[in-house]
């Protein structure tokens, strides 16, 4: 041990039992222990709890403000939800009263129609009728020739032609009942 | 150091727990700054730079140095409140000092050449004997004569109750010595063990390749054991604690 140094001549083998050095040590202790338990009290703590409260608190009001917007999204789903039922209903009822309205119409212009289609039909039936008359009185006519001239033919001098067109007139009425 | 210079296996592990003044050679005064004054300054001044530079930007997503220390406060509150009850905390920054201090300590104690405070029976004793003296103090402040339920078992029968109170008492006073040297002891001696093993490598060789791996290994544990009697160390404290705010088991 060339560096023999006081400490190691009071305690040759171990230099923790070198008393000398205590008060030494714990006066130094006692310095360093409270220069660091002022930083440590004073300052660190302070400052750490500050932030893990600043997070917790962060933290809290980030939950807080998640909760109140997914209410807020719930309740705009649901009057969103509200809003599209009313449409529905709108639309529905809106349909409802075109369809009745259309239906109206549909019937008026059929009524309109029927009803045209019926005078134009009695027109038709009017002139038929003449037509036929027309051609009944034609035939008649006709007949009432083909019967003179028959019986001018048949029995020459002894035609009379008005009991002819008579007997004519007599047959046609007959077969026109 | 001295065994290179004289050959052969003389190792000195204890010569690294030597006392030695900073400046000269002279007499050792109370007030001498000596290698043990400035370990534990550079051990203080180490503790206040993790604790506050990391936390200078107070910031809500820590970075990973402000995020150790935020461990470390949770951690030891946690503790303090879990081990010694609410009104315990009042202790914590006390508590929060002395850990810090010891693991810092411990921690900067290996670094080679360096010098370990926390291993002399000295500084441990006298942080084991602070905590027994408040804990004592703090028992017959809160709870008068009633502190003294802490050695009367009432849950024991009662004919071994006296028997139980003079065993207790006994560990009660037992308890600073077991406390201090406890960690003095693991410094100590993983140190010692380390300096033991770098003599062997002095004097091997190429054999020194196994005592190098043993320093490594062991290192590895030094490291461990320095932060788990810091560990030790604070835990007790709690737990004396709670012995004087809650004398009733």
């Amino acid at each position: 041990m060339a560096t023999a140094t006081t400490a190691a001549d009071n305690a040759p083998g171990i230099p923790q039992l070198d008393f000398s050095t205590f008060p030494n040590q714990i006066f130094w202790l006692v310095v360093a222990l409270f220069v660091l338990f002022i930083v440590v009290k004073r300052v660190a703590i302070p400052r750490i709890g500050g932030i893990l409260e600043q997070r917790a608190a962060r933290m809290k009001a980030d939950l807080q403000q998640a909760e109140e917007l997914s209410t807020q999204a719930a309740k705009l789903e649901e009057e969103s939800r509200r809003r599209m039922a009313e449409a529905k209903a709108e639309a529905e009822k809106t349909g409802a009263a075109a369809r009745e309205e259309i239906r109206q119409m549909t019937e008026a212009a059929m009524e309109e129609a029927s009803r045209k289609i019926a005078g134009m039909a009695s027109v038709a039936e009017a002139r038929i009728d003449e037509i036929r008359r027309n051609a009944q009185e034609g035939i008649v006519e006709i007949a009432q020739e083909a019967a003179y001239e028959i019986v001018s033919a048949m029995l020459p001098g002894k035609e009379d032609r008005e009991a002819a067109s008579d007997a004519v007139r007599r047959r046609a009425g007959s077969e026109a009942q | 150091m001295a065994e290179q210079s004289e050959g052969g296996l003389n190792i000195h592990p204890m010569d690294q727990f030597i006392i030695k003044p900073l400046f000269g050679d002279g007499p050792l005064q109370w007030y001498t700054p000596t290698n043990s004054t400035l370990w534990m300054a550079l051990s203080v001044l180490a503790v206040v730079a993790l604790l506050l530079l990391s936390t200078l930007r107070k910031a809500e997503v820590p970075s990973r140095p402000q995020l150790i220390v935020e461990l470390i406060y949770s951690f030891l509150r946690n503790m303090v409140e879990s081990v010694a009850g609410r009104d315990g905390l009042r202790f914590f920054p006390y508590i929060m000092t002395v850990f810090m201090f010891i693991a810092l300590s411990n921690v900067l104690g290996l670094i080679p050449a360096s010098f370990t405070a926390t291993s002399h029976i000295a500084v441990t004793a006298a942080l084991a004997l602070t905590v027994f003296v408040s804990v004592t103090v703090i028992g017959f402040a809160k709870h008068g004569l009633g502190f003294l339920g802490l050695f009367w078992i009432s849950s024991a029968p009662l004919p071994l109750r006296p028997v139980l109170a003079l065993i207790e008492v006994m560990s009660y006073f037992v308890r600073p010595v077991s406390h201090s040297i406890r960690l003095a002891g693991n410094m100590m001696a993983g140190h010692a063990m380390i300096k033991v093993f770098a003599g062997f490598a002095g004097v091997m060789g190429v054999g020194a390749v196994v005592p190098i791996v043993a320093i490594a290994a062991v290192y590895g544990l030094e490291l461990l054991v320095a932060l788990i009697q810091a560990y030790v160390f604070t835990i007790l404290t709690c737990v004396y604690l709670k012995d004087a705010l809650h004398p009733q088991h």
